[in-house]
């Protein structure tokens, strides 16, 4: 079933993009058990002897991720994409806190490959998402907050069919309501 | 639940495939569900 895609306008602008999608039912979230917290905490330890010294922005995913921001406008170092987040939050602080188990899943699997995951809730969703730029008028609201503002004209979102807002700056941010 | 991983480099989807791979094995083994895949574009 297909429940993801991108709009023609973004296949044209960034014609590297790849993109998977993972459809899961009858899962049950909970509170991360011990196992999942070790195998996080070693995926962590792995990591920042792996990157090192490296800056983060020549990771070659993250720097296409940096090449994606400008392409849209948007300053990849005051924007960064999800999982250059994860990965600056691991390297300056030694530790990435999460908040159930699905998350910590996500998390470690976005920093084993430094790509952006993202994990929606499609019970708070209408039908399909689509990867677009926006016109501007769209609402978004941040994780934490209740008050909505709007995305930039030419910003890439991500938007149901009733036109809610997702996720801004392509994997920058992702909205309160459909965060897993 | 939908869950998307993207990749905007030159191995992308070589690494976005490995990527789908490991997160449907971690969630069915810790969260149970059944899952499904597919790629883009």
């Amino acid at each position: 079933m297909t429940v993801f895609q991108y709009h023609a306008d973004i296949l044209r602008r960034f014609p590297l993009i790849a993109g998977g999608v993972l459809v899961i039912k009858g899962l049950c979230n909970q509170q991360s058990s011990p196992e999942v917290l070790s195998l996080f905490r070693n995926e962590q330890k792995k990591k920042l002897l792996q990157i090192g010294n490296t800056p983060l922005s020549e990771l070659p995913t993250l720097a296409g991720w940096r090449t994606a921001f400008r392409g849209f406008g948007v300053d990849p170092t005051g924007y960064r994409n999800a999982a250059e987040a994860l990965l600056r939050r691991l390297t300056k602080k030694g530790d990435i806190p999460s908040i159930n188990t699905v998350v910590y899943l996500c998390n470690l699997v976005s920093i084993r490959y430094g790509l952006p995951v993202a994990a929606i809730d499609s019970g708070q969703i209408k039908g399909m998402i689509t990867v677009r730029f926006a016109r501007g008028d769209e609402i978004f609201v941040n994780l934490g907050q209740a008050e909505g503002d709007h995305p930039s004209v030419g910003e890439v979102i991500f938007t149901d069919e009733k036109d809610t807002v997702i996720a801004r700056g392509w994997c920058w941010r992702q909205s309160e309501e459909s965060a897993a | 639940m939908i869950v998307t991983i993207e990749a905007q480099n030159q191995d992308g989807v070589e690494i976005v495939i490995k990527a789908i791979s490991d997160l449907k094995t971690l969630l069915e083994l810790h969260v149970g569900g059944a899952s499904s895949s597919y790629y883009l574009p």
